[in-house]
């Protein structure tokens, strides 16, 4: 494999890993406090759908971006309100709502969207970063919004560790009693974490949107919440482990890419190539299969005092 | 999930009341009607919004109904649009009733909604989907009073044999365009490496992509070809993907064998460090990327759609019948203006592509290969640069 083909690997392989990244964060924090939101995919693509209807019709990527983030968090406390509120099966509910987001933004997609294109995020190269040989073009030449998913890898990782509030979310999952006992209430601490985490979903289909495309396009988050899932059992419910994972699944689809410039892969069908990220995520669940879920995951608080 | 499960203390719990048992059962219920209803329009796009009597179908006298179901929306600016095109044309012009449902996935989504058409008392009931030949098989055998097409996509000789009377296929020559493409863009000053981003492998795909490079080679038999498989037809970031690891590898024109997810090719090529071109399929999508967009490959849908249509409610399909459209007799692959991108590709480059291609195509002096008349067919992925060009009429 020449310089060029492998730095361009790592440098698509950077790409494919953001949308992937935000959720995956979202989907750690929700599942920190105990609710599994299998609605994330839904998440993102309500979040793809008006980060482009914004985008297109200002071509401004601050509005594209606030909207995504607004339809976020008005998902997050829908989402809430049926997981924690109401104490619905957090399974059937997040798969429910995942094929409702997606058959919504199809529909409404083929009504009200426009074939106008909205902006993208420009480059950023970072200097003197951005000039290291090798290293620079790969993890230093990316968009704003490459950069900031990325920070926020540190960012939850400190509010889950370092703030009350992400302590207290932690042990919504893992001892809600004890939450209880102490005057909190689990059911705000689970519902602000699903918000939180709908919302990094969300911003994860608008990243879709106003790095890739500019517009929206009907089932274009393609299972990344799904995917996401997977990730948060094998990252360990940790972001920074979250980040090599999605970094690696990335690369890994950016494989698939390059294999016209690696001679000794050119015979290998390409049917191995596709299945690859998935045979690797199976075989990841499978080697993360000692994970704990955070204990009361799944499990509704009907606790006394809320 | 190999969890600890949490038990609340007994202590903990409060009898749930009629009103909060109410809310949590009708909570549920609410997000499963609404899921399944959204579910049952196909798979997420709307149904009937093409109707006749909607938004464009026509007049709609209802002596003639037609349903069409496609793997797109009709609004996707690409294979869909254009077959809804075709069929608002047609609707239009012979007052007809048309439904049109577009974003069905799976097969069993294809099947639902064929056969709701079929019981509903459609004349014609169309399958966009060349992989949809068994779920067509099947209506047209349940209900034989309704012409059942299904393509692009031709039968095979079991398939003539076996399917009912009613059955008809449909089918694009859609390596005319791709070929016409490769060998304009092998004309190009500086084109020395060419790339296809496609959706799956099959042969109505497959036969784009090895067009193109047959293509090509007809005018310069050294020509480099890189193609890839990315297994959707909407995953933007796959094609931009896919199509950045191309340019990154030399690729200067870009042909997109997918559908909607060919935004991200664009954008791919947007952020080239050199002149990189992307040549679309089905629908005239300039005005999407003026800057990267070289021209787009007319398959002609809308033609052949509108034309089959007509058919139909004219004289009628005869049993078991197949229509082929190619460019000579329905130009199919005839490529959209070139606009501002003539200078690109030169005057006399585009001269000479008329004569020598276009041209020769019409008189039958260049016969592009089809998919069962070649060794290797051109629906095989690898025949592209396999099969001899000067055997189909290339000076090269």
């Amino acid at each position: 494999m020449s310089e060029a083909a492998f730095i361009a690997l790592v440098v698509v392989g950077v790409q494919l890993m953001v949308p992937l990244l935000l959720a995956s964060l979202g989907e750690l924090i929700s599942e920190r406090a105990g609710v599994l939101n299998i609605g994330i995919e839904g998440c993102m693509a309500l979040g793809a759908f008006f980060a482009a209807v914004a985008v297109t019709s200002t071509d401004s990527l601050i509005a594209g971006l606030a909207l995504g983030l607004a339809v976020g968090v008005l998902t997050g406390i829908v989402l809430a309100w049926l997981y924690v509120g109401l104490g619905l099966n957090q399974i059937i509910t997040g798969l429910m709502f995942t094929i409702l987001a997606l058959g919504v933004t199809a529909a409404l997609f083929e009504r009200y969207t426009q074939s106008a294109k909205g902006t993208l995020a420009p480059r950023l190269p970072i200097p003197l970063l951005s000039d290291i040989p090798w290293i620079g073009e790969m993890f230093f030449d990316h968009s704003i919004l490459v950069y900031g998913a990325v920070a926020l890898v540190p960012v939850c990782a400190w509010f889950l560790k370092g703030t009350w509030w992400g302590l207290r979310t932690t042990s919504a999952g893992e001892n809600p009693s004890a939450l209880d006992s102490a005057g909190y209430s689990v059911r705000l601490y689970r519902s602000i974490a699903v918000v939180i985490g709908s919302t990094l979903a969300a911003l994860g289909g608008a990243v879709l949107v106003l790095a890739t495309s500019g517009r929206f396009v009907s089932g274009m988050t393609a299972g990344r919440g799904f995917i996401a899932l997977g990730v948060v059992v094998v990252a360990r419910w940790y972001p920074g482990r979250a980040l090599l994972v999605c970094l690696l699944i990335g690369i890994t689809q950016a494989l698939q890419f390059q294999v016209a410039a690696i001679d000794a892969l050119e015979s290998v069908p390409v049917d191995v190539w596709v299945a690859l990220p998935y045979l690797a995520a199976v075989l990841a669940v499978v080697i993360g299969r000692r994970a704990r879920y955070p204990s009361a995951t799944t499990i509704p608080w009907i606790g006394q005092k809320g | 999930m190999n969890a600890q499960r949490h038990e609340v203390p007994e202590s903990d719990r409060r009898p749930r009341n009629l009103v909060s048992q109410i809310r949590r059962i009708g909570g549920l219920l609410l997000i499963v009607i609404a899921a399944v209803a959204i579910a049952s329009c196909g798979g997420s796009d709307d149904s009937s919004s093409g109707s006749a009597n909607g938004d464009g179908g026509g007049g709609g006298n209802g002596d003639f109904k037609v349903a069409l179901m496609s793997e797109g929306a009709k609004n996707d600016k690409s294979f869909s649009n254009s077959v809804y095109d075709g069929a608002s044309r047609a609707a239009k012009e012979h007052g007809l009733d048309m439904e049109f449902v577009g974003s069905l996935v799976t097969p069993d989504e294809f099947l639902r909604q064929g056969n709701s058409f079929a019981s509903s008392g459609v004349d014609l009931l169309m399958f966009i989907h060349g992989g949809m030949a068994v779920q067509a098989r099947e209506v047209a055998r349940r209900f034989p009073d309704v012409t059942v097409c299904v393509g692009p996509v031709q039968p095979t000789p079991e398939e003539e044999k076996t399917d009912p009377p009613n059955m008809c296929y449909w089918d694009v020559q859609q390596q005319d365009g791709s070929f016409m493409a490769g060998a304009l863009v092998a004309m190009m000053p500086g084109v020395d490496h060419i790339g296809s981003v496609n959706a799956f492998e099959f042969a109505a795909i497959t036969r784009q992509a090895e067009g193109f490079a047959l293509g090509a080679r007809c005018i310069n038999p050294d020509i480099k070809f890189t193609q890839t498989y990315i297994e959707t037809w909407t995953d933007t970031d796959k094609a931009r993907a896919a199509a950045q690891s191309m340019i990154s590898a030399g690729v200067d024109v870009i042909l997109s064998a997918t559908d909607s997810a060919v935004v991200g090719i664009y954008e791919a090529a947007r952020d080239a460090s050199k002149p990189v071109y992307v040549i679309p399929s089905y629908f005239d999508a300039y005005e999407q990327a003026p800057d990267v967009i070289l021209t787009t490959i007319l398959h002609n849908l809308d033609g052949a759609i509108d034309d089959l249509i007509t058919q139909a409610q004219g004289e009628g399909l005869e049993d078991h019948a197949v229509l082929d459209y190619d460019f000579v007799n329905g130009d199919v692959g005839k490529l959209a203006p070139f606009r501002d991108k003539k200078k690109a590709i030169g005057a006399e480059n585009i001269e000479r592509w008329q004569t020598e291609i276009v041209d020769a195509v019409k008189s039958g002096d260049l016969e592009i290969p089809g998919t069962v008349t070649t060794d290797p067919q051109l629906g095989s992925v690898g025949s592209g640069t396999k099969l001899d060009p000067t055997e189909f009429g290339c000076k090269a």
